[in-house]
């Protein structure tokens, strides 16, 4: 199938995902826009939002010249401040529009996958970094010298935790040469989706690298399994390809990996290098599918341990007991 | 009437053949009513609904038996809805019911001892009683024809059971979709619509459940067409704005939502508990969260506690609640901690008329609280008011820091009356918290000294952490026993009610500014006391009324309003003491709340009828009232 068809079939699972973002900076553009409006409307700009706040009933019934002069912001910004208020309104209002249900990326020949994730990111950012000057500049704590590149929008690297779990999902379109999945690691944190479609062929099991046990790490076009993971509620990461290994891993699925990761097809073993991921790296990465989904490598009972040749692995009272000894060492040292 | 009557329509209608009379009205008041668990309600509130949808005017009220599971065809099983039905807006469920589709006899007799019925009503009543092999339910069913033989009933027998037996083997589970065929094809209902809410109201079970309840509707349908000697034409009058239907605790819910309100903490309570089951369909799309607390205490204090925190929160409730909460509403006062109770009022006291209407909350909720607890108290009194009343009650609980109970009741909370859809504002939500970090010397009750305001602060909001204490405390929330200080912060907290009446506009009169009686009215009376005043008018008296919206603080200039007519009355859902009952003398008399709290307030004598039938007012009851009330010797037109 077309890597455009296969876009088309996996946009929709991921709407719900980008809702918060979305969400997130329709409400501050709002509240921004109250903001200047409280503080340079006119009086009676001012009554009319009063007035409406109050709802039809009681709009009919209070005297809204009175209620406005009660409620009026008495505090005052000076131009300064309502400059820098100004510019983040503007600059939320252009991220506001240029909103899509799912961002989606056509990623230039030759250009690194995670390249094309940081830009993204950073005009995601944009959002951030002028809510943040915003919320700087009503504190009167906002600084040309200190503060001048919030609008330029905030690289992922700097996101708060809030941030990150606003982060809306991306939808990439690239190159297999040009995806290095391990490169990707450094965005699987607060609610990142990131959703791969190659066009050309890719390394098979790429995605194995990162998986953890609170990501979730697919390659698939199963739909059940795509909705599962726009629902997972943290850090995740789809690969969907018509040639490559298919697996998920699921992180709802249980605390043993056994039944968090389930593998449906191991493609044969890959004869050429793809970019710059060697045969060599290839075969790792659908060795480590291959022995992270074999019985193998799940937990073992002491019995099934004695009875394989397996070591047990330590018991806690044993760990313990080597730690005291440790210190006593250390103490005995001094 | 006698049964002989009965038989005699009943053959009547079953060979008519030619055309039937079309009779043309201007409204029309039906009631369908069974045992409880038959379905009158449903079939009623969907014929409302249906009708509702084609631009009828619609005012809708549940007949509810007192207890869950009464004995079945006994009068107190009675269950049902009066709908009253008009081409234009209709505002109470008016006089005397014109027609009845009836279950059983014994259900029909309860209309009749309540003398809910018109005199010439007509009454469609299953046949299946008049014949039944058990000996007693025929002598039951000939002892209530002969006590409902003393009005001109004009009788319409309807073998309900044996045509639902076609479709159905349970008629007790199909009777009322069977009846409301009958009665859409006696209204003259568009059947697209009909078979559109039947599908609404079924979805969920199935399209199975669908089809049969349609198919029963049908047959309700086809037998009246066949049966039926009249048609009802009482037009509709395609809305020029876009219309909603609801009730008056599905109103407030929506109003909850659309006020940005994040939490709902509640305990199960007739007649309130249905605000909870709206939201709880919903709420939480829109990122609410509705909380069913272990009893009424935890629930306003789980509201109180989020308000606190910064978050929007309300709690819902009816009379026996509101006295639990008693000393949690004192906490949120003392704190200043914006919070919004609606209560919605039911017959008491203890509990009471768990199912029924009364506006006997009044009192309690102004001045039930010990100690001095100054909070606002207002009353929707129509169904689009529950909507609008959250909004304009959140507001005023964050501008001013402080209590707003919303008193709704019984009869808003069930009926249904379609109104204008509101069109949404986000500005409902009210400003976002300023989380400003707070300045070195600030306090978290820094009163305004003019009018008692002082800033919020939110937990988490840099330097602004403090301790909240119910104990009598200074400006930085530290306990203070000093008698300044008790003086101070009580005038402060009071201070803020009068600042909140100094922003009312003077409520405005129905009818002329002048004239021999005033009728003051609050809550869901609203509609039936401007139908009496319309029609005592139009018989040459001069009288008007007056609203309330806000009752704690008052709506101002009432003084000077009462001052311009002869008598001023207030017409009110709960006990009062009859003038010329024994021991009742002018001192000892206990009058109608509204009444006591006009008169303290005003220093005016102001008047009461008050009745407490479990029911709504009715107009004609009203105008009775006016016409009795109005002073000896006053001017006619």
């Amino acid at each position: 199938m077309p890597s455009n068809q296969l876009i088309e079939s996996v946009a929709p699972h991921l709407i719900a995902s980008g809702e918060a973002y979305k969400t997130a900076v329709a409400s501050t553009v709002q509240q921004v826009q109250r903001l200047l409006a409280d503080h340079r409307d006119s009086q009676a700009d001012r009554n009319e939002n009063h007035n409406a706040e109050l709802g039809a009933l009681g709009a009919a019934r209070i005297n809204i010249d009175k209620f406005s002069a009660l409620v009026s912001r008495d505090e005052t910004l000076d131009l300064a401040m309502l400059e820098v208020i100004d510019r983040s309104l503007t600059v939320l209002e252009v991220v506001e529009n240029m909103l899509e249900d799912v961002l989606q990326i056509d990623v230039p020949t030759g250009t690194r996958t995670a390249d094309a994730v940081r830009d993204a990111f950073t005009q995601i950012g944009l959002a951030f970094g002028a809510a943040r000057a915003v919320h700087l500049a009503r504190n009167g704590g906002h600084t040309e010298g200190q503060h001048h590149d919030l609008l330029d929008g905030i690289p992922f690297r700097k996101w708060t935790k809030s941030e990150r779990m606003l982060a809306p999902p991306l939808l990439l379109e690239v190159d297999g040469e040009d995806l290095s999945a391990a490169s990707l690691a450094e965005f699987m944190d607060g609610n990142v989706k990131l959703v791969i479609v190659p066009r050309t062929p890719t390394a098979p099991a790429q995605l194995v690298r990162l998986i953890t046990p609170r990501t979730f790490v697919l390659q698939t076009r199963d739909p059940a399994a795509l909705d599962s993971f726009a629902n997972w509620n943290g850090p995740g990461i789809a690969m969907v390809s018509e040639d490559c290994a298919r697996f998920v891993h699921n992180p709802d699925g249980g605390p043993k990996l056994s039944d968090r990761l389930t593998a449906e097809i191991l493609p044969a073993n890959p004869k050429q290098s793809l970019g710059g991921i060697s045969v060599r790296q290839q075969l790792e990465e659908l060795e480590q599918l291959r022995v992270l989904t074999s019985p193998h490598h799940m937990p073992v009972t002491a019995a099934e341990a004695e009875a394989s040749g397996h070591e047990l692995p330590p018991d806690p009272a044993d760990k313990l007991a080597a730690w005291l000894m440790n210190q006593a060492r250390d103490i005995s040292a001094v | 009437m006698s049964a002989n009557a009965t038989t005699s329509a009943t053959k009547t209608s079953r060979t008519r053949a030619k055309k039937p009379r079309v009779i043309k009205a201007s409204q029309h008041i039906l009631e369908v009513v069974s045992d409880s668990g038959e379905g009158a309600q449903k079939c009623g509130q969907s014929f409302g609904l249906i009708s509702a949808k084609m631009g009828n005017g619609v005012w809708t009220v549940e007949i509810i038996p007192a207890e869950i599971q009464p004995p079945v065809r006994t009068p107190g099983s009675a269950s049902g809805v009066r709908i009253r039905l008009g081409e234009d807006k209709i505002t109470n469920w008016g006089d005397e019911t014109n027609l009845v589709i009836a279950f059983n006899e014994q259900v029909l007799l309860s209309r009749h001892r309540l003398d809910a019925l018109a005199d010439n009503a007509t009454i469609l009543i299953e046949s299946a009683w008049e014949t039944h092999e058990d000996p007693s339910v025929r002598q039951a069913w000939t002892t209530a024809m002969e006590e409902l033989s003393t009005k001109s009933y004009r009788f319409i027998n309807v073998p309900m059971e044996e045509q639902t037996l076609t479709i159905t083997d349970n008629p007790r589970r199909g009777k009322n979709m069977f009846a409301l065929g009958v009665l859409s094809w006696i209204y003259k209902r568009d059947m697209d619509k009909v078979r559109a809410q039947i599908t609404d109201q079924f979805v969920k079970k199935g399209d199975e459940v669908v089809k049969a309840n349609i198919d029963l509707v049908e047959l309700g349908e086809t037998w009246a067409s066949k049966n039926i000697e009249f048609r009802i034409d009482v037009k509709p009058t395609a809305p020029e704005q876009e219309m909603v239907v609801m009730n008056g605790n599905q109103a407030t819910a929506m109003g909850a939502i659309a006020s940005g309100m994040e939490l709902c903490s509640m305990y199960p309570i007739t007649p309130a508990t249905s605000v909870s089951h709206s939201l709880g369909d919903i709420f939480e799309t829109f990122g609410g969260i509705v909380h069913q607390a272990e009893d009424e205490i935890a629930a306003i204090g789980v509201a109180i506690g989020a308000s606190f925190a910064g978050n929007v929160a309300f709690t819902v409730t009816s009379g026996p609640g509101m006295a639990l909460k008693t000393e949690f509403i004192g906490l949120a006062v003392m704190t200043e901690t914006p919070l919004v109770i609606v209560d919605v009022q039911r017959g008491g006291p203890s509990t009471g008329l768990p199912t029924k209407v009364e506006q006997a909350d009044l009192l309690a909720a102004i001045f039930g609280q010990p100690g001095d607890v100054p909070h606002v108290v207002m009353a929707p009194s129509t169904i689009e008011d529950c909507f609008h009343a959250v909004i304009t009650a959140r507001r005023i609980a964050e501008t001013f820091r402080c209590v707003v109970m919303v008193l709704t009741d019984a009869n808003l909370a069930t009926g249904v009356q379609p109104f204008v859809r509101p069109a949404l504002d986000t500005r409902w939500h009210a400003a976002p918290l300023n989380l400003e970090p707070v300045g070195d010397n600030a306090s978290p009750y820094d009163w305004n000294n003019d009018t008692g305001l002082s800033q919020r602060f939110i937990p988490g909001q840099p330097g602004g952490m403090f301790t909240a204490t119910g104990l009598a405390h200074d400006k930085n929330s530290k306990v203070d026993y000093s008698p300044d200080n008790n003086e101070k912060t009580m005038a402060m907290r009071s201070r803020k009610i009068a600042v909140l009446q100094s922003t009312l506009k003077p409520p405005t009169v129905h009818g002329e500014d002048d004239g021999d009686i005033l009728v003051v009215g609050w809550g869901s009376t609203k509609g039936a006391i401007e139908e009496a005043v319309d029609r005592a008018n139009e018989t040459g008296l001069r009288a008007s009324s007056l609203h309330l919206t806000f009752l704690s603080p008052l709506e101002p200039g009432l003084k000077g309003i009462f001052s311009r007519f002869k008598k001023v009355m207030t017409v009110e859902i709960n006990y009062s003491d009859r003038v010329g009952d024994p021991y009742i003398t002018d001192e000892s008399r206990r009058r109608g709340q509204l009444s006591w709290l006009l008169r303290a307030s005003t220093l005016a004598d102001v008047d009461c009828w008050t009745r407490v039938p479990g029911q709504p007012l009715r107009p004609g009851a009203i105008l009775d009232a006016i016409v009795k009330n109005i002073p000896i010797g006053a001017t006619h037109d």
